[in-house]
């Protein structure tokens, strides 16, 4: 079988302080089957999106230290515009409304995000992990 | 219980059998409050809701302390256990206790606003990302908010020396919030990190 004609797993970068939160969420993409690369912070992530190959999707936290979620998205937006976005964050729209943490139209997942709610909103956007399956629950 | 730190293993010594037992870890202890989990959470579930008199005890620099006060479940749902000193209160936690959390926070100091984030957080007072360009002692009107909640924590603070930090100067009200908030999220994070080392298994 010609390798090259194997059909591409999607490849996702998770950014994510939280180590445990990164650490799950990357390690359900992966059994997933997706690609999965994984950053701590925007410029982490930044680094990422430049020596990456493709992007098909970021997930990112919103609330971080250093650049927000949101500031990540416009910039990884610009460098990859062919890039899904998914934000999650913890925080309730109002709150970060009130801190202005808002303003674009990205699909938000609020936290804590379980596995099936997580590969649901993934396969949306980018499709199922392994080619022709869907996500199981 | 400034001894006490976070995800240490403490015992208990009581009148109820069944508590002596069971193994607990610290996920949290703030003023005269240990927050404890069960290391087997399927052992504590016969235990009484209340145990008024016992001894928790645990290793500090190759010594055992003993501390009396009462366990009790504040709720069942949340299994929310919590060691509560009432013998000599003068043990009562003084250090701060922090959790490593980022947050968002306006500052608000002479009519002009600050936003920033937290980089740790306790009921005495936080981290911040950004050094306000104010400096030490100014007081500080801080909205703080907190995951899964609307309305932020509102409570007066002080810069302090090292200009990244805020010292809270908060009412009973406030306090017992962020208390509650600091409790709650360590419990969460250890229980997450229980079930990922038991998945990892």
């Amino acid at each position: 079988m010609d390798p090259s004609a194997a059909p591409t797993r999607p490849s996702v970068l998770v950014v994510e302080d939280d180590d445990v939160v990164r650490g799950a969420t990357t390690r359900i993409l992966s059994e997933a089957g997706y690609s999965v690369a994984q950053a701590a912070n925007a410029a982490e992530a930044l680094e990422r999106c430049e020596r990456l190959d493709t992007l098909d999707l970021l997930i990112s936290d919103v609330v971080m230290p250093g650049p927000s979620g949101y500031e990540l998205a416009r910039r990884t937006q610009e460098l990859c515009p062919e890039a899904a976005i998914l934000l999650m964050s913890g925080y309730t729209p109002t709150a970060m409304a009130r801190h202005g943490l808002d303003g674009e139209v990205f699909r938000l997942l609020a936290k804590p995000v379980g596995r099936r709610e997580l590969l649901g909103a993934v396969c949306a956007l980018v499709g199922p992990g392994t080619p022709g399956e869907e996500p199981q629950p | 219980v400034n001894r006490l730190a976070a995800l240490q293993r403490v015992y208990f010594s009581a009148p109820v059998p069944r508590l002596s037992i069971i193994d607990w870890h610290v996920v949290a202890a703030v003023d005269t409050v240990a927050a404890l989990e069960p290391a087997s959470p399927a052992d504590a579930q016969w235990l009484p809701e209340r145990m008024p008199e016992v001894s928790m005890s645990f290793e500090h620099d190759g010594q055992a302390v003993s501390l009396l006060g009462e366990l009790s479940l504040r709720s069942v749902a949340a299994g929310d256990w919590r060691f509560e000193l009432t013998g000599d209160l003068e043990h009562r936690r003084t250090a701060p206790f922090r959790i490593t959390l980022c947050a968002p926070i306006a500052l608000v100091a002479d009519g002009a606003t600050l936003e920033t984030k937290t980089l740790d957080l306790g009921v005495d007072g936080c981290r911040l990302e950004a050094a306000p360009s104010l400096a030490a002692g100014t007081p500080v009107q801080a909205a703080l908010s907190l995951p899964g909640h609307d309305d932020p924590v509102a409570a007066m603070g002080i810069v302090g020396d090292q200009r990244d930090q805020v010292a809270f100067d908060a009412d009973a009200g406030v306090r017992s919030r962020l208390a509650g908030f600091v409790i709650a999220w360590q419990r969460a994070t250890w229980r997450q990190r229980q079930a990922l080392a038991r998945d990892a298994a």
